[in-house]
C-alpha cells in the first residue's frame, strides 16, 4: 500500500480538477515568467550600461600624478591595480600650459593615444600634437611636415630652444581636462602631454621629466579603497575611453550611472506592476479554486484536519504548479530578454548566469507565497459545519439590509461583496493601478514641453573668462589676462558659422562704487549668533559683497564698532588696510565697495519678473547713460551645523517667513535715477596682493592700475531670482549691454559664456560640424562645451519612453482589470446558475439579473478610483510627483470605459446562461 | 371558463441517436379557479408539462395559449413579465435565493415588477402560511417546510392567476406535507387562484377538482374530460 502524503493528495487534486486549475496555473506561470524577464532585463540593462560606458568613457583607471616617493613595487603590491604604465612629461612649450612628453608601452596602450592625421613620432625631433595645443600656441594653420622652433622650459633648469617636425595630429585628450581643472597639480596647470615626442629625444641637461603613472583598477576595487591607499597621494580616479581616448573623472560617470539606474528602475516598475497583476491573478484564481473546494474543505475539517493542514494541503497545489511552471517560465523569460536585447542592443544585453536564477526563484516564490496566503488563510478559518452549510458566512452577509425600498439584485450584490471581498480586491487593485498609471501619464505629459525641440540656445560655451592663475583675486581690481574667455574674433567666428542666427554672450568685470559718507545699511556686515552642536557659540557674517570682502571696514575699524570676535576683527582690519591703501592710491576720500558688472546680450523680455522700479531701456543701456542694478533683499538663516562646521543660507526675502530671519539686508541705497559714482581699476598684474603685503606695497599695487571713472544713472532696479544666460545671480551687481560696456569704457577679459542659437533646425551633418567647430573655439580658452540639442533630444527620448511605459502599463492594467472582472463574474454566474434560474422563474429579465452583477463592477471602479486618488495624494504629499486634481478628472473617463467594457462582458456571460432554459438553469447537478 | 390551454405539446430530449419523448402530443384545457392535479409515475412527464405550461421551458413542438395569446411567441422579456405578474411557481426544492432573507425572497417578484408591496395582503399571506417568525432568517437557517412555505408566499406575492406547484410536498414529512397542501387548497378556494399541482401522491390528487394522469408523456386519464 502506498503511503498517503500531502503531495499525493495535491497531485490527485490537480489531476481531478485539471481544467479548473488552468487559471491558477496561468497566474503562477505568468509570475515566474515575469519575474524571470524582469530580473534578466534589469541585469541586462545595467550590464549594457556598463559596457556602453566602458566603450565611451573607458574602464576604471587611476592616474597617479608626480609622486616620486611611491615606487612601482608599492603600486604593484597594493593589489589595487592591474597594469602599470608611465607618462613622462618633459617640458612646457613657450611657457604655456602645453606640455611635451612621451609614454612607455603600457601607458601608450592605456592612454589610448592615436593620430587623426599622420603618425606617431618615432625618432628624436619628431612630434605629434593635439590640434587644441597647436591652437593655444597660435599655430592654428599648422600642418603635418611643418618644422617649429620652440622655447622649451623643463621643470628644473634653464629653457632651451629646440626644433621639432610635426609628423602627426593627435586625437584630443588633454583638452578635456582643462575646463574643470580637476587634473591640475600644485602648479595650477594640466601636466599631461598635449604634444608627444619620441622617447629618444635627448633629455634636458638639468632635472628630469615628471613621471605620472597610469594604472587600470583591478575588478571590484572601489574608489574608496583607492582613496584610502597611501593617503595624500595625487591620484585621480578616472575613465579613459578605449575609443576616443577621452579622460573623464569619476564624477561625470555618476550621471551615467544614474541614467542606467533610472532605466533599471523603469524595468523594476514595469516588472513590479506586471508581477503585481500576476499576483492578483493568482490570488483570485486561488480564491475561486477554494470556493469550488468549499465542500472538500468542510469535509476535511469534519474529519479532523487542522487549519494549518488545510493551508498546507491547499497551498501545496500552488507550489506544485510553480515547480512545473518554473522551467517553462524561465525558458520563455530568457527568450523574451534575448529578443529584447536583439531589438535594442544598446540598451540591453543578454548575459544569463546561473546566479540570476536565485533572484528569479526568490521573486516568483514570494509572489506565489504572498498571493496565495490570504485566500488560504480565509479558507482555513472556516468552521466545518459553516463551510458545509454556508450559514456562518451568510450571517455575516445579513449585515446589509435594504434601506428604503427592497432591491433584491442590489442586496444580493452587496452581500456577495461582503462574503467574497477578495474577489473584488484584485479588480480594485487593477483599476487603481490603471488609474494611477493614467494620472501619472497625464501629469508627466502636462509637464513636458511639447513644442518642437527648438534650435534656440543650441550650443553653449561656458566657464571662460576667469584668469587661469589659481590665485585669489583682489576684489577691487579687474585683472586682465590675454586668452581668458572668448575674444571679439572668436565671437565673430561663432556668429559667422552656418545657420547661426544669434550668439548671446555674458561676461563680468569688477568696478568700485563710491559710497556716501554714511554707509548704507545694505552694505554693512551683519553678524548672526550661532550655537554649534558641540556647544560652542560663534557668529557668522552676512554681507552683500561677493568678493569675500568684509565690509565691516567701512565703519572705520578704530571706532567702537562691535565686532564679535578676534577672527572677524582681523578680517576687517586687513580689509580696512586694503581700503586705506586704495583711498590713498586713488585720492578718493569716500568709502568704496567692489561691485560686479554683468555684461550680457539683453532683450526686452529679460527681467520682466525681476523689475521692481524703473524700466529696461536698451537704447539708454547701449549708450552707456544707464545701467541696471540688481539689488535683492537678502535674508539669512543659520542652519545645519555639524560639530564646528556651520552653513550659512542666504535667501531672498520672499523665500522664508520673517519669523525665521536671522539677518536681513534691505536695499536702502540704490534708487532709479540715482547717479552712481563708479571707478574701475584694471590691469595685468603678475603678483596679486596678498594678506602679507604692507600698505605701501598695496598702495603702489593699486596705483599701478589703469583707472577709469564712470557715472552712469540707475535705469531700473531688479530683485528676486536673476537668471542671465543660464546662470543664477545672488549678490547685488550692475548690468549693462555689450555696447554699453564699450561706451562706458569698461575693461574686461573675454566672454565667459556664449549661447549659440540657430535660425533653423540643423541636419545631422551640420549639427556635427557646428558642434565640432564651436567646441574647438571653446577649447582654445578651456571652456566647457554643451550641445543642448543633444541633451534635449535625450531628455525628450527619455520622457517619451516614460510616457510609453506608463501608457502601456495603463493599457495593460485596463485589459487585466476588465478581463479579471469579466472572468470573475462569469465564474460567479456559472456558479449562480441556479439562482439565475430562480430569478428568471419569478419573472426577472436580463436587466434585473445584470443588476446583481453590475454592482461589483461599479464598486471596483469607485473603490479603484478612491484608492488611486489616495495613492496619488500620498505621492504628492511625499513630494515625488506633483499630481493635480484635474488628473482625477482625466481618470474618470477611463474608469467609466472600464465599467462599460466589464458590463458588456457581464451581459455577454448572462446571455450565454440565459440562452439555456430556466429548467436547465435550476436543475440540480 | 378556460384560462389556459395547450395543443399538441411535445418535448423531446435527444440522447445520442435515441429520441426520448418527455411529453408527447399533449393537449389540455385548464379551467379558471380549478385545482388540477397532474399525477403519474416518475419520468411520465409531469414536471415537463408543468414547466412548459408555466413558460419555464420551451417545447419542441406545440402551443401553449394563455388568455388567447400564444405563450412561446412572447419575447423573453414579455415572458418574464408574464411570469412575475400572472404565474407563480413552487419548486420541489424550494429554490429560494440563499443570499436573501425569507421576507426578501417573498418580496422578490414584487420588486422585480417595480411595484409597491401590498403589505396587508402579504401580511395576510404570511399569517396564513405561519412563517412570521422566520421572515428575518436566511433560507439556510430554515427547515424544509418553512422554506417551502416561503417559496409559496413568494409565488403568491404578486397575486398570480395561476399557481404552479411541482411536488411541493415531495421533500416534506407527512405533517408538513399535509399542512402545505391545506394551504394550497385554501389559497385556491379563498383567493380564486388556479392551482396546477404535480404530485405522485394519490392522497394529494384526491383533493383536486381534476386529476390528469400521465404515462410515458401522454395523457392516460383526465378526470376533467370525463366529467365534461
Amino acid at each position: 500500500m502506498k503511503r498517503l502524503t500531502m503531495n499525493r493528495v495535491a497531485w490527485a487534486s490537480l489531476r481531478h480538477y485539471r481544467k479548473s486549475y488552468a487559471s491558477l496555473a496561468a497566474g503562477i506561470f505568468l509570475a515566474v515568467y515575469l519575474a524571470c524577464t524582469a530580473v534578466l532585463c534589469i541585469h541586462g540593462t545595467l550590464e549594457a550600461g556598463n559596457e556602453q560606458m566602458a566603450r565611451r568613457l573607458g574602464r576604471a583607471d587611476t592616474i597617479l600624478l608626480n609622486s616620486p616617493h611611491v615606487t612601482d613595487e608599492q603600486i604593484r603590491s597594493s593589489n589595487l591595480f592591474d597594469q602599470l604604465g608611465h607618462i613622462y612629461v618633459t617640458a612646457s612649450v613657450e611657457n604655456t600650459d602645453v606640455y611635451t612628453g612621451y609614454y612607455d608601452k603600457t601607458a601608450n596602450h592605456l592612454m589610448y593615444r592615436r593620430c587623426v592625421e599622420g603618425r606617431m613620432p618615432e625618432k628624436a625631433g619628431e612630434i605629434a600634437a593635439e590640434q587644441s595645443a597647436l591652437d593655444k600656441l597660435g599655430l592654428e594653420n599648422a600642418a603635418v611636415g611643418d618644422v617649429f622652433t620652440w622655447n622649451m622650459q623643463p621643470f628644473e633648469g634653464l629653457s632651451e630652444q629646440r626644433s621639432y617636425t610635426l609628423v602627426g595630429i593627435l586625437s584630443e585628450q588633454t583638452v578635456y581636462l582643462n575646463p574643470d581643472r580637476w587634473f591640475s597639480t600644485g602648479f595650477g596647470t594640466v601636466q599631461l602631454p598635449a604634444i608627444l615626442i619620441s622617447a629618444d629625444d635627448p633629455p634636458f641637461p638639468v632635472g628630469s621629466a615628471t613621471v605620472h603613472r597610469v594604472m587600470t583598477d583591478r575588478p571590484l576595487v572601489t574608489l574608496n579603497q583607492i582613496q584610502n591607499w597611501q593617503d595624500g597621494l595625487l591620484h585621480m580616479s578616472c575613465h579613459i575611453s578605449r575609443v576616443t581616448g577621452r579622460i573623464t573623472p569619476y564624477d561625470s560617470t555618476e550621471y551615467e550611472m544614474e541614467r542606467r539606474a533610472e532605466q533599471a528602475a523603469l524595468w523594476l516598475m514595469l516588472g513590479g506592476a506586471l508581477l503585481l497583476s500576476a499576483c492578483v491573478g493568482i490570488a483570485s484564481a486561488m480564491e475561486s479554486m477554494l470556493d469550488r473546494k468549499t465542500e472538500d474543505i468542510g469535509m476535511l475539517r469534519a474529519v479532523g484536519a487542522t487549519r494549518r493542514q488545510i493551508r498546507r494541503l491547499l497551498g501545496r497545489d500552488a507550489w506544485l504548479l510553480a515547480i512545473i511552471a518554473l522551467p517553462v517560465g524561465v525558458a520563455l523569460g530568457c527568450l523574451t530578454c534575448w529578443g529584447l536585447s536583439r531589438m535594442m542592443p544598446e540598451k540591453m544585453v543578454f548575459h544569463p548566469s546561473p546566479w540570476l536564477l536565485l533572484p528569479v526563484l526568490g521573486v516568483s516564490g514570494l509572489c506565489v507565497f504572498l498571493s496565495s496566503a490570504l485566500p488560504l488563510r480565509r479558507a482555513s478559518r472556516q468552521t466545518p459545519m459553516g463551510v458545509l452549510r454556508d450559514t456562518a458566512l451568510l450571517r455575516r452577509a445579513r449585515r446589509f439590509h435594504s434601506r428604503r425600498a427592497f432591491d433584491g439584485p442590489q442586496l444580493i450584490a452587496l452581500r456577495q461583496f461582503r462574503l467574497h471581498p477578495l474577489r473584488q480586491a484584485g479588480s480594485i487593485c487593477m483599476v487603481a493601478l490603471m488609474l494611477i498609471c493614467l494620472m501619472t501619464l497625464c501629469v508627466i505629459a502636462s509637464l513636458m514641453d511639447w513644442s518642437a525641440l527648438g534650435y534656440q540656445e543650441a550650443f553653449i560655451l561656458s566657464g571662460g573668462g576667469q584668469t587661469l592663475e589659481g590665485v585669489e583675486n583682489d576684489p577691487f581690481v579687474q585683472e586682465l589676462e590675454a586668452g581668458a574667455g572668448l575674444t571679439q574674433s572668436d565671437m565673430h567666428q561663432l556668429r559667422s558659422l552656418p545657420l547661426v542666427s544669434r550668439v548671446d554672450m555674458r561676461l563680468s568685470t569688477r568696478v568700485i562704487l563710491q559710497l556716501p559718507d554714511d554707509t548704507p545699511g545694505y552694505f554693512q556686515t551683519q553678524y548672526v549668533p550661532l550655537r554649534l552642536a558641540n556647544g560652542y557659540e560663534t557668529r557668522y557674517s552676512v554681507r552683500v559683497t561677493d568678493g569675500g570682502l568684509n565690509t565691516a571696514y567701512l565703519d572705520s575699524i578704530e571706532s567702537s564698532f562691535d565686532l564679535p570676535d578676534e577672527f572677524h576683527k582681523r578680517d576687517a582690519e586687513l580689509d580696512a588696510a586694503k581700503h586705506r591703501a586704495l583711498q590713498q592710491a586713488t585720492g578718493v576720500e569716500q568709502n568704496m565697495v567692489p561691485m560686479t558688472v554683468i555684461v550680457a546680450t539683453l532683450d526686452d523680455e529679460n527681467f520682466s519678473g525681476n523689475l521692481v522700479a524703473g524700466d529696461v531701456d536698451l537704447a539708454a543701456l547701449d549708450s552707456g547713460r544707464e545701467v541696471l542694478v540688481y539689488a535683492p533683499n537678502i535674508v539669512a538663516r543659520a542652519e545645519g551645523d555639524r560639530g564646528g562646521m556651520h552653513q550659512t543660507n542666504q535667501f531672498f526675502d520672499d523665500e522664508i517667513s520673517p519669523a525665521q530671519w536671522d539677518a536681513v539686508l534691505i536695499n536702502d541705497f540704490f534708487s532709479v535715477g540715482q547717479t552712481l559714482p563708479l571707478m574701475q581699476l584694471a590691469g595685468v598684474q603678475a603678483d596679486s596682493p596678498t594678506i602679507l603685503m604692507s600698505e605701501d606695497a598695496l598702495r603702489s599695487y593699486y596705483g599701478g592700475m589703469e583707472r577709469t571713472s564712470l557715472v552712469p544713472v540707475v535705469g531700473g532696479i531688479l530683485k528676486g531670482h536673476l537668471d542671465i544666460g543660464g546662470t543664477w545671480f545672488f549678490c547685488p551687481c550692475l548690468i549693462t549691454t555689450e555696447k554699453g560696456a564699450v561706451t562706458l569704457g569698461l575693461r574686461s577679459n573675454g566672454v565667459e559664456s556664449a549661447c549659440v542659437s540657430l535660425a533653423s533646425a540643423p541636419d545631422v551633418d551640420t549639427e556635427a560640424l557646428l558642434a565640432r567647430r564651436i567646441e574647438r573655439i571653446g577649447n582654445r580658452h578651456g571652456m566647457t562645451f554643451t550641445n543642448s540639442l543633444e541633451t534635449r533630444r535625450q531628455d525628450r527620448a527619455y520622457q517619451m519612453q516614460i510616457i510609453a511605459l506608463f501608457g502601456g502599463m495603463a493599457l495593460l492594467f485596463f485589459a487585466v482589470s476588465v478581463s479579471m472582472q469579466v472572468t470573475s463574474i462569469a465564474r460567479r454566474i456559472r456558479a449562480d446558475e441556479r439562482m439565475v434560474g430562480t430569478f428568471r422563474a419569478v419573472g426577472a429579465d436580463e436587466t434585473a439579473l445584470a443588476r446583481c452583477y453590475r454592482l461589483p463592477v461599479l464598486m471596483a471602479a469607485v473603490c479603484g478610483l478612491i484608492l488611486a486618488a489616495a495613492v496619488c495624494g500620498a505621492i504628492r504629499w511625499a513630494g515625488l510627483l506633483m499630481f493635480r486634481p484635474w488628473a482625477l478628472l482625466a481618470a474618470l473617463p477611463m474608469a467609466a470605459l472600464n465599467v462599460l467594457c466589464a458590463l458588456a462582458g457581464v451581459r455577454g456571460q448572462l446571455r450565454r446562461v440565459m440562452g439555456r432554459s430556466i429548467i436547465e438553469n435550476i436543475r440540480e447537478l | 371558463m378556460e384560462i389556459m390551454r395547450c395543443e399538441s405539446l411535445s418535448k423531446v430530449y435527444q440522447a445520442g441517436e435515441n429520441k426520448v419523448y418527455a411529453l408527447n402530443q399533449v393537449s389540455l384545457s385548464l379551467e379558471q379557479g380549478g385545482f388540477i392535479a397532474v399525477t403519474g409515475r416518475s419520468g411520465s412527464g409531469k414536471s415537463t408539462l408543468l414547466h412548459l405550461l408555466s413558460g419555464l421551458d420551451h417545447p419542441t413542438s406545440g402551443r401553449v395559449i394563455y388568455q388567447d395569446a400564444e405563450l412561446y411567441k412572447y419575447s423573453d422579456n414579455q415572458l418574464s413579465v408574464l411570469r412575475r405578474r400572472r404565474f407563480g411557481f413552487v419548486f420541489q426544492s424550494y429554490n429560494l435565493v440563499r443570499e436573501l432573507t425569507g421576507w426578501e425572497n417573498i418580496l422578490l417578484p414584487v420588486m422585480l415588477d417595480n411595484r409597491r408591496a401590498d403589505e396587508a395582503y402579504l401580511n395576510q399571506l404570511i399569517d396564513l402560511l405561519g412563517i412570521r417568525d422566520r421572515l428575518n432568517h436566511l433560507p439556510g437557517a430554515m427547515s424544509g417546510g418553512q422554506q417551502q412555505r416561503v417559496s409559496i408566499a413568494r409565488a403568491l406575492a404578486n397575486k398570480p392567476a395561476i399557481l404552479f406547484a411541482d411536488e411541493p410536498t415531495g421533500n416534506l414529512d407527512g405533517k408538513s406535507g399535509r399542512e402545505v397542501l391545506t394551504l394550497l387548497r385554501h389559497v385556491n378556494r379563498e383567493l380564486g387562484i388556479t392551482l396546477v399541482l404535480v404530485t405522485h401522491d394519490l392522497n394529494v390528487a384526491e383533493q383536486a377538482d381534476r386529476v390528469i394522469q400521465l404515462e410515458d408523456g401522454r395523457v392516460a386519464h383526465d378526470s376533467g374530460v370525463m366529467q365534461a
